[in-house]
């Protein structure tokens, strides 16, 4: 008895999710707002180019946007805006054209570029220089694991999201996305070893 | 536990900072390690980096460069069909506009045609016509003058002497 009441209970906050998720994607300027800037992280540091980063972005907010009656409720706005995002980056990757620009990387995601917006008044400058040279090393390891185990490992770090929600998001088990999780893990470690 | 932390124990400890969710054997291990504990300073240092640099890059990326997409491209599968309807009806419309201008011009080349065909057809029709106008014409002066000799001619000897015996 307790059991169907929990999950009737489960039901109705899966459905009150839903409906509140789907107010959330009926606002599609508000969408952009409040998801873009991290939506753009994660896919320009999973695949390392800017320009179509920027593409994958907007492609993934007007999928999104499109098929917004079709969200479930069963993840967060932004697992599933990662699932999207994931789903256009594969598909980008399979085509001609972003192995020819990735060989150009014309529009490659630098560390130069992003390095001078890591000086923060709370520390020193040599431990600025410090993190920065860390941040570059990081950067390097995950520019030599495959995609998979690179995307996981930003959503798990960078975007803070749980194994289950990467498991959703990628649609992978919990341990295939651990094993990913760890091989990136292994490769980072070495590389930041170096820097001391 | 033997060693120090593994790849796997390590993830889970620097995500377990954000939920706290971790093994106490590898938690106990941390506490104890000085190793590890330099080794787990350096790599969320490095994490963290990664995280607020990536994240304030992509702010000030995103507030500069790209906007959310606008109505027309939001709308673009519903702009895109009517504009296929639209281009549709102009073809369908200048298709029937090609047609009907050639329906209309189509009988005046064929009034034409039929015009110089007929024009021949009728000039020897009308020949045909007048020729035999004028034969009947002809036959029909030449009858009225046989009638009218026949009528009006004096009368000869022979009706003469016919008209004494009918007398």
């Amino acid at each position: 008895m307790s059991g169907m009441h929990a999950a009737h209970a489960s039901s109705i906050l899966r459905f009150a999710g839903r409906e509140r998720a789907l107010a959330e994607l009926d606002d599609i300027d508000q969408l952009v707002q409040q998801h873009r800037a991290r939506l753009l992280r994660f896919v320009a540091f999973s695949i390392g180019d800017l320009d179509i980063a920027e593409s994958i972005v907007q492609d993934c907010f007007l999928k999104a946007y499109n098929a917004r009656e079709n969200f479930r409720g069963e993840c967060s706005v932004q697992t599933w805006l990662n699932r999207i995002a994931m789903n256009l980056i594969l598909d980008h990757q399979r085509t001609r054209k972003f192995r020819f620009w990735r060989s150009v990387r014309k529009t490659a995601l630098d560390i130069a570029e992003i390095a001078p917006i890591l000086s923060s008044g709370a520390n020193t400058p040599e431990k600025d220089l410090l993190v920065r040279e860390r941040v570059a090393q990081v950067l390097k390891a995950l520019e030599a694991v495959s995609l998979n185990q690179r995307a996981i490992f930003l959503m798990h770090f960078q975007e803070e999201m749980g194994l289950r929600e990467i498991s959703l998001a990628t649609d992978m088990s919990i341990n295939t996305v651990k094993t990913h999780l760890h091989r990136a893990m292994k490769a980072v470690r070495e590389k930041i070893g170096e820097v001391k | 536990m033997t060693g120090h932390l593994s790849d796997e124990q390590l993830s889970e400890l620097l995500y377990a900072d954000c939920c706290s969710d971790c093994s106490t054997e590898a938690r106990r291990h941390l506490s104890a390690c000085v190793e590890c504990q330099s080794e787990f300073r350096r790599v969320r240092s490095a994490l963290e980096g990664l995280a607020s640099l990536g994240l304030a890059w992509a702010e000030q990326r995103a507030s500069t460069s790209i906007s959310s997409p606008s109505v027309l491209v939001r709308n673009w599968q519903s702009a895109s069909t009517g504009a296929a309807a639209a281009a549709a009806l102009l073809l369908a419309g200048t298709l029937f506009a090609v047609h009907q201008q050639k329906t209309v011009q189509a009988p005046q080349i064929s009034v034409a045609s039929n015009h110089q065909t007929d024009s021949a057809s009728e000039v020897a029709a009308d020949d045909r016509l007048m020729i035999a106008i004028d034969k009947e014409i002809r036959w029909q002066t030449q009858s009225a003058v046989s009638i009218q000799n026949f009528a009006v001619a004096p009368r000869t000897r022979h009706s003469s002497s016919l008209h004494r015996l009918t007398n």
